[in-house]
């Protein structure tokens, strides 16, 4: 098979999959669990042996990438949006990390999510997720990058309100998704501005073929473009000051946990810096950014870590740790240390996650096997450090650096208090014309009617609390 | 030379419903008048998609009708004409059954009737009628009167008064009587400063106006005017806000979705106005910016469901006048495509949330979690989707219409570029929010009782939803009339064009 249509099959079969399976329930069929996870294990096993012949052919035909254009999705004028897909060396390791921990997760969760009423929305929103994270690192532009790297992020919130009757997933998700979507406000500038600079977006036309070869985006612009690709990516893979949505989203179910923020979308803002490395190559300032935040990131994951009292929060601080360091990686120019780290990061904390359920059990096992109880371990840094500072730290660690609250304090406040004051304005203004504020009274049938429902509603919250 | 349609489609399309709206306001059995008014938008529908394929066929052609040239259809009218009568077909199937007569039938046929004239009208007279016409049974009937208001929270439920006896309330009539008034002045002035002394030629739309240039900036500020007041561009935008919480919620999204006053400025104000229009734009264009921003920023603080709805369809609607007036081909086909988009997913989230609000018998004040997604999880799930469409999802159309807006915005002025995405991401937040104090959390008691999707509005919904997914995945179709509209908008506003017109005059 050619590689153009290896390439589109990557894309075409989780989507169509993922579009035949929810437009079949809009239309009211009822899927059987089973046939839905086994569906969704075939699907992504098919995807998996994609990516197999993808590598075949790129092991074979000693390109440096598989490219393949399908014309413009749509143009105007001069201005056109390419329908590109690409596999490199950068790519197929992590389309092949995508199809593979997509069937291991939905095996996992075949049993673990059995006979819970969300079952089928789970894997409707896993299949959107693979549908979305293999078009994200298929893509052969930073246009097409930007829909897979929305899908994954819709999906995230999704499933981190997943246990939807609780309050606080749903918050966690609200505030998840906030984050998201102030922080892909550097993408979608970043990719327009490169439309500017140089006219298009595509990889053919960004990224040099060889080491020899430049980026046509240099100077201020180099640093600009940059500089909002690092913004974009800071949000999506949890790096400080946006930190605080990742404890939060473990709300959801613990594979999804796994596949989202142990494996495959808390590396997608990595993977777009090892995308955008001759970008930001061209610019110091940023490598030299991406190098600070790392370094306060993985230090800030690892302080807060030791605090967390509960399994899947720690590992997400471990996620993120590993993620400082990767972007400290990636702000050297290490690109191939960069790949394998989020290689093996992917795999390992995947494993990590999906045990923790376990955990307590694996924790009992792991100290009968040694004969007793097992100590804590990093006694000897913490006698390094005073007292004074271990307890500073301590504190600091255990309110999460801070930053959640210096966020609210310094920007959600403000701007919530700006929109509330508008609204009081607006009420005014309103009232002044003879709007809102002066309603007239409701006749007294209409009134008598409105006490009836409102009893029999009464009483029904009654019922439903009893 | 325009083309001539092989049979007056344009006519049959507006007189049907016209004619049709007299005979079910009669009616008494109110299922068999959504029979007679689904049965007269469906061919409406036939005939505008009809005339819009004869333009697909010659994108360049502007066709007029074989027996009378009062309507014609082109690149820029020919899908709005025909998606305004498919929301108004959906809204007519998908009307919950409690707050359905025949009085509120016939206006929404009276509702597309005069407002798909105003898009196909061919002289100034038509379109003023048009525009007239469609605000009728908002200021001069009751047939859109939304008798109590009930306010249901996450554990009560609350009065919240009544209407009265207004379709809207009174500033909102205020407002667009205004818009009435100036659009008519303007037009006036139009017709007074056309130096032709024909009638026929004063009224035409294709009249190149030159001459007194004091008297062609009053009109032209009239006719702003009218576009701001109908449009709900701050500090307007405030009766849209109140007429969605107190009015009929379906007729009035039709009624903001119709977005004559962005069609008077494609249509009326930037080809006939170019000279002023060009040195103006600045000014509207920050003007519809900071509408989006303001609106944007109120919903982050506005808990009522209805309201919210309102600020975020204000806030996306706004930027069909920034993209309008970017005086690029892609921003402007960015916003005509955005209009589209605009109008699917805003009637969509309205007849969801319409829906809900029948079957829970009262308006929801949003204060805390409902759960509704327990017993309705298709509602929820059509809602999630016309939201994040809405607000430009990817592989759903409002993608590429964000994206065309941003490409052509940012190119011609970087601050409405950058603010631009800004605003669309407090509005997603808002959608999402929105959605999840109607469907998640802990249901209420109301909840458990819920009817999910019905047949009739299943397919009305699927119908929409598809609209906006194949929109996304092959948007090409739906761009390209858009596209070349634009192409032909920028053509005859850009300084070399009408220094040449002008020269030839």
């Amino acid at each position: 098979m050619n590689e153009s249509l290896l390439l589109s099959l990557l894309i075409l079969l989780p989507g169509g999959f993922c579009a035949v399976l929810g437009f079949s329930w809009l239309l009211g069929w009822q899927l059987r669990e089973r046939l839905v996870a086994r569906l969704t294990i075939g699907c992504y096993s098919a995807v998996l042996l994609v990516v197999l012949a993808l590598w075949g052919q790129l092991l074979t035909s000693g390109k440096a990438q598989l490219h393949a254009v399908y014309g413009n999705w749509f143009e105007v004028g001069h201005y056109h949006f390419p329908l590109a897909l690409w596999a490199d060396y950068i790519s197929l390791p992590l389309l092949t990390i995508s199809a593979l921990l997509t069937v291991l997760v939905a095996i996992f969760s075949r049993r673990y999510i059995h006979r819970d009423a969300g079952f089928f929305r789970f894997f409707m929103l896993l299949n959107l997720f693979g549908s979305g994270i293999l078009l994200f690192f298929a893509a052969g532009s930073f246009d097409l990058m930007i829909g897979g790297w929305e899908v994954v992020g819709v999906t995230s919130i999704l499933l981190i309100a997943f246990f939807q009757h609780r309050d606080d997933p749903i918050q966690s998700a609200l505030r998840v998704f906030a984050t998201y979507r102030a922080c892909d406000v550097g993408l979608l500038v970043g990719v327009v501005l490169m439309h500017i600079f140089v006219g298009t977006s595509e990889f053919t036309q960004i990224l040099p073929n060889t080491i020899e070869q430049h980026t046509p985006l240099l100077g201020s612009s180099a640093t600009m473009v940059a500089f909002l690709l690092l913004f974009a990516a800071m949000g999506k893979a949890a790096q400080v000051p946006f930190s605080g949505w990742l404890p939060r989203a473990m709300e959801g179910p613990t594979p999804s946990s796994a596949i989202f923020y142990g494996a495959l979308s808390i590396h997608a803002g990595a993977y777009l810096l090892l995308r955008a490395q001759p970008i930001i190559a061209a610019s110091t300032w940023v490598a030299e950014t991406i190098i600070l935040v790392g370094l306060l990131t993985a230090l800030h994951g690892t302080f807060v870590g030791r605090t967390c009292p509960d399994a899947k929060t720690s590992l997400a601080y471990a996620s993120m740790t590993q993620l400082g360091i990767i972007f400290i990686e990636i702000g050297f120019g290490w690109q191939t240390l960069a790949l394998w780290h989020i290689t093996g990061h992917a795999l390992i904390r995947t494993l990590q996650f999906l045990r923790a359920p376990s955990m307590l059990h694996d924790h009992h096992r792991v100290h009968a096997a040694a004969g007793g109880h097992l100590g804590a371990t990093g006694k000897h840094f913490e006698a390094l450090l005073p007292l004074s500072f271990q307890r500073w730290l301590y504190r600091l660690a255990l309110d999460r650096g801070h930053h959640d609250t210096l966020l609210d304090r310094f920007l959600v406040e403000p701007v919530l208090r700006l929109a509330a004051g508008l609204q009081k304005l607006e009420q005014k203004w309103i009232g002044f014309f003879g709007g809102a504020n002066n309603r007239p009274e409701p006749p007294l049938a209409a009134k008598a009617g409105l006490q009836t429902l409102r009893s029999s509603l009464k009483q029904k919250t009654e019922g439903a609390d009893a | 030379m325009p083309e001539q349609l092989f049979f007056p489609l344009l006519s049959l399309g507006v007189f049907v419903p016209l004619a049709l709206s007299f005979w079910v306001w009669k009616q008494t059995d109110s299922e068999q008048a959504r029979r007679w008014t689904a049965g007269a938008l469906v061919l409406s529908f036939v005939a505008f998609l009809t005339a819009s394929l004869a333009v697909a066929r010659a994108p360049q052609a502007r066709f007029t009708e074989p027996l009378w040239d009062w309507f014609a259809v082109d690149a820029l009218n020919a899908i709005p004409l025909s998606l305004f009568i498919a929301l108004a077909l959906g809204v007519a199937v998908f009307a919950p059954k409690r707050k359905l007569t025949a009085p509120w039938l016939a206006g929404l046929l009276w509702l597309s009737a005069t407002t798909s004239a105003a898009y196909a009208a061919n002289n100034l007279l038509v379109f003023v009628l048009g525009w007239a016409g469609s605000l009728a049974p908002f200021l001069l009937t009751r047939v859109f009167v939304r008798p109590t208001v009930v306010g249901i929270s996450d554990d009560q439920t609350d009065d919240q008064g009544t209407v009265g006896q207004r379709a809207i309330p009174r500033f909102a009539q205020i407002v667009l009587s205004t818009s009435l008034v100036s659009l008519c002045i303007g037009v006036a002035l139009l017709v007074y400063a056309a130096p032709q002394a024909n009638w026929h030629d004063a009224l035409s739309l294709s009249l190149a106006r030159t001459g007194d240039t004091q008297l062609l900036l009053v009109a032209f500020a009239f006719l702003m005017l009218a576009v701001l007041l109908r449009k709900g561009i701050f500090p307007a935008h405030s009766w849209v806000v109140t007429s969605f919480e107190q009015g009929s919620l379906l007729p009035m999204t039709l009624l903001v979705n119709g977005h004559l006053g962005a069609f008077l400025v494609a249509r009326i104000v930037l080809p006939l106005l170019p000279d002023v229009a060009h040195n103006a734009w600045p000014l509207f264009s920050n003007l519809g910016l900071f509408t989006a921003a303001y609106a944007a920023l109120l919903a982050l603080a506005t808990r009522k469901a209805r309201r919210l709805f309102a600020l975020v369809a204000i806030s996306q609607s706004a930027f069909l006048l920034t993209g309008l007036e970017s005086n690029t081909p892609v921003g402007i086909a960015g916003s005509l495509v955005l209009w589209q988009v605009v109008a699917g997913s805003t009637t969509m989230l309205a007849a969801v949330y319409a829906g809900l609000e029948a079957r829970l018998g009262a308006t929801i004040e949003n204060n805390g979690f409902l759960g509704l997604a327990l017993r309705a999880p298709r509602l929820a799930v059509f809602f999630a989707a016309g939201g994040l469409a809405l607000v430009g999802l990817p592989l759903t159309l409002g993608f590429p219409a964000e994206d065309l807006l941003l490409q052509g915005t940012l190119a011609t002025n970087p601050v409405l570029g950058v603010v631009l995405p800004m605003v669309t991401a407090l509005n997603a937040f808002s959608v999402v929010r929105l959605f999840a104090r109607l469907f998640l959390g802990r249901p209420i008691a109301a909840a458990h009782d819920l009817a999910d999707v019905l047949p009739r509005e299943r397919w009305v919904l699927t119908a929409a939803l598809l609209f906006l997914l194949l929109g996304g995945l092959f948007p090409a179709p739906l761009i390209r009339l858009p596209a070349l509209a634009a192409e032909r908008i920028v053509k005859l506003v850009s300084p070399q064009s009408h220094t040449a017109q002008r020269l030839q005059d």
